[in-house]
């Protein structure tokens, strides 16, 4: 495969298609300087911060229903609908208006835009909660506390695990997206930069870095957690 | 429909006192003017065609429903009050899955009085399950235990809060029939130790009169109680061997024909 | 619960969810009253303008234009995507290649890249956008035809060959008809996507659509326009989804319970 890009790009004017030397060039300045540097950890930062405030708000707005079961309709009917479908540029555009480009512009519209993901995996574990356990846990204590503690949060940590993965793919896609417009830093930012002076290469070599940390971060981070999930409820002898 | 016969706990006073009660969950009502005592130390088996609302009985001892009419006494309080006197055997497990065998015995112990500290919970769920027979399998998860095996965690998980009242819910017949053969008489042999009030759920009459020292007979719906049978024989019994029980098993199952029902909760035609 | 119990329980819900979206409005109208028009503007202007997005002919063509991108996109990834994952099932290597490398590269990559690519490889156009749109779909509408085919049942093939070595008769009365519920999942899937990166992918690569109306809007500082546009997508989507998509996955599990 890099072969046949090594000859594409030979035929081809460098701003359609760069050559994989000067794309490597480009991901070696990325990852190896300290002004490279300094925007992967941007762009990391804004992820972690939008995921860690969508998941807190998603959580809460999964569980209202559990507890306040009035609200069943507005939490599934209304408000999740609602955000699941309202473009996420929209957000964007939005908070570039109040909060003028920067970072929190940024981590403001990806923790918006992955809100509906926390929330449609949380429903879903909220959903599949067992009423047998549930009335188990009832039938010991009358501590919503303790039947918080020792049920219903074990009963979610699958979903809060696949809640944070689904989320975790969609928030670099949005992350770059929200830079682009929106920030200041970030490989989002360089790549806005990278548009405008037709430096196709650079683009390459941030959609390459992207690939690979996504990759990367999946299998370290996510895979290695989903073991231990399944280790601790299957049991480690078997 | 009404139920004016007032079935009495031999001697004493009552444990668990049900006084006219009447149910109704959703538009159906269950029970009307229903009364019914159970004296300390009792071991009392319900016992009723599918339906007509044994596990409704043992939702109102514990104070998980209400009933509409009539009063409820456990101890002399409230179901409310006295909830935390009892604890529950569920038809199925109910483990969770995140806890091996003494964690999940010890589970109903931490919900219920998180001061008792970790190692004398793990502790007394040990022991618990020793006295259960799982003495080797204390680290094993639920999917790897087999179902009288998860059975008998749930039960030491009850007794592990050491509850003057247990409630039992059909708790084998999920078993197959020889290994709820054996759970039955580790059962008795459970109670002697034990004497704790048990309040036992069950639509086998064998079942009934192996373990009880009363059977409370319900009617399909609208539910009424039939009869009340006490059983002074000594255990382990064996049906077959005793002449005596041989006639109770054959009473009741005359009963239930004369009623046009089987122990299903379909009318026989 | 009583069957009254459980009406009042859906009227309270209903109380409850129609007063959050009545507070939310109400909110925001208060609130704009005090800030400018560019920065919040009233509901009732946007409403307006909402309005004016499907009716006034200028406007109502970028909202028509955007969406007629969005259904051939799907629709073109439907069948690309089945293409590909039957291609993938003749033999081993095509489907190592399709899942570990097509599939995991064409995830990972983020619409706003594809959307630059586009940009400088087909100018700005309708092709750019579909381009941009089919490349983000692809993935999903593979890897559920992939599933359909993985799940297909085996027994009821072995019993079509027994009737017939015709192929393309077994294709086209076995393997197809119980593809269909894939397919929908997969029709679904990408429909509720495509929407989401519409905007992103009409951003830099077209002239028309409501992605270039939101960012012309943007730079004129115009904040009506854009959260119009934005509640046109809301509207657009939930219409799509009740108007076609909805009765194309019902007509299709009919069509799976006929004898
Ligand atoms: N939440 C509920 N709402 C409405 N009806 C209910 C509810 N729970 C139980 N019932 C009805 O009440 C009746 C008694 O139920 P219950 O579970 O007490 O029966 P049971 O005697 O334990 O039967 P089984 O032997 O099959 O367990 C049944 O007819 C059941 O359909
Ligand atoms: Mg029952």
């Amino acid at each position: 495969m890099l072969i046949v890009w090594f000859f594409a790009a030979q035929a081809l004017p460098p701003y359609q298609l760069p050559g994989p030397i000067k794309v490597g060039d480009k991901l070696a300045w990325l990852v190896a300087t300290p002004a490279g540097l300094w925007h992967v950890a941007a762009s990391i930062f804004h992820v972690a911060a939008a995921m860690l405030a969508s998941f807190v708000l998603g959580f809460f707005v999964a569980l209202l229903p559990l507890y306040l079961p009035v609200a069943v309709i507005m939490v599934d009917g209304r408000f999740t609908p609602f955000v699941n479908s309202f473009p996420g540029i929209g957000w964007t555009m939005l908070a570039i208006v109040w909060l003028g480009i920067g970072t929190n512009t940024v981590v403001f519209s990806v923790t918006i835009i992955l809100l509906p993901f926390m929330i449609i995996n949380l429903r879903e574990g909220v959903r599949a909660l067992d009423r047998e356990l549930m009335e188990m846990a009832g039938s010991f204590s009358r501590s919503r506390a303790r039947a918080f503690r020792l049920i219903i949060l074990p009963s979610l940590f699958p979903f809060m695990f696949s809640a944070m993965r689904v989320s975790f793919g969609v928030s670099w896609k949005v992350t770059l997206t929200a830079e682009l417009l929106g920030g200041t830093t970030g490989l989002g930012y360089l790549m806005n930069v990278a548009r405008q002076e037709l430096d196709t290469a650079q683009i390459f070599a941030v959609m390459l870095l992207i690939v690979l940390l996504v990759y990367a971060i999946n299998r370290l981070l996510f895979d290695t957690a989903q073991r231990h999930l399944q280790l601790g409820r299957v049991g480690a002898a078997s | 429909m009404t139920d004016s016969v007032r079935h009495s706990a031999p001697g004493g006073a009552p444990l668990i006192d049900f006084r006219a009660v009447a149910v109704r969950l959703g538009e159906v009502t269950i029970f009307s003017n229903l009364s019914l005592s159970i004296a300390s130390g009792e071991f009392v088996c319900l016992l009723g065609p599918s339906g007509c609302g044994k596990s409704t009985m043992l939702r109102l001892i514990g104070g998980l429903i209400d009933p509409v009419e009539g009063a409820i006494t456990v101890a002399g309080k409230s179901p409310h009050q006295a909830w935390d006197s009892i604890s529950y055997v569920f038809q199925s497990p109910r483990l969770v899955p995140w806890r091996n065998a003494r964690d999940n015995a010890a589970l109903g112990l931490e919900l219920r009085n998180p001061a008792v500290p970790k190692s004398e919970r793990q502790a007394r769920a040990a022991e618990l399950l020793r006295l259960m027979g799982l003495g080797n399998d204390m680290e094993k998860f639920p999917l790897m235990l087999s179902g009288g095996e998860r059975q008998r965690v749930a039960i030491a998980r009850a007794l592990a809060v050491d509850p003057a009242i247990v409630l039992m819910d059909e708790p084998f017949s999920a078993l197959d029939p020889e290994t709820r053969r054996r759970m039955r008489a580790d059962m008795v042999e459970l109670w002697r130790t034990a004497r704790k009030t048990v309040v036992f759920v069950t639509h086998d009459v064998d079942e009934a009169i192996e373990l009880a020292d009363r059977i409370v007979v319900f009617s399909a719906k609208p539910t009424r109680i039939l009869d009340t049978i006490a059983l002074g024989e000594q255990r382990p019994r064996n049906i077959d061997e005793m002449p005596s029980l041989r006639a109770t098993r054959a009473r009741l199952h005359d009963m239930f024909r004369s009623q046009q029902i089987n122990l299903s909760g379909e009318t026989v035609r | 619960m009583t069957a009254r119990a459980r009406r009042s329980g859906w009227l309270g819900q209903h109380a409850a969810a129609e007063g959050l979206v009545m507070l939310a409005v109400l909110g925001w109208w208060w609130m704009s009253n005090s800030l400018s028009a560019m920065v919040l503007p009233s509901p009732v202007s946007v409403l307006k303008r909402t309005f004016d997005l499907f009716v006034d002919p200028e406007l109502s063509r970028h909202a028509l234009v955007t969406f007629l991108r969005v259904a051939g996109s799907v629709f073109i990834s439907l069948v690309v995507g089945l293409a590909l994952a039957l291609l993938a099932r003749r033999a081993q290597w095509i489907d190592a290649i399709v899942r570990d490398r097509i599939l995991v590269a064409l995830n990972a990559l983020p619409s706003v890249g594809w959307a630059i690519l586009a940009l400088i490889w087909f100018k700005a156009s309708t092709l750019s956008v579909m381009f941009v749109q089919v490349m983000i779909l692809l993935p999903f509408a593979v890897t559920n035809f992939m599933e359909g085919l993985r799940n297909l049942d085996a027994e009821v093939v072995e019993m079509a060959h027994s009737f017939t070595r015709r192929r393309r008769a077994v294709f086209a009365k076995i393997t197809l008809p119980m593809m269909l519920p894939y397919g929908v999942a997969a029709l679904r899937t990408s429909y509720g996507i495509c929407w989401k990166i519409a905007l992103v992918a009409e951003l830099f690569g077209a002239q028309s659509g409501l992605g270039q109306l939101m960012l012309r809007a943007q730079a004129a500082a115009d904040a009506t326009t854009v959260l119009a546009t934005c509640f046109a997508i809301v509207v657009l989507f939930a219409a799509g989804q009740k108007l076609v998509i909805d009765p194309i996955a019902r007509a299709m599990r009919a069509d799976l319970h006929q004898p």
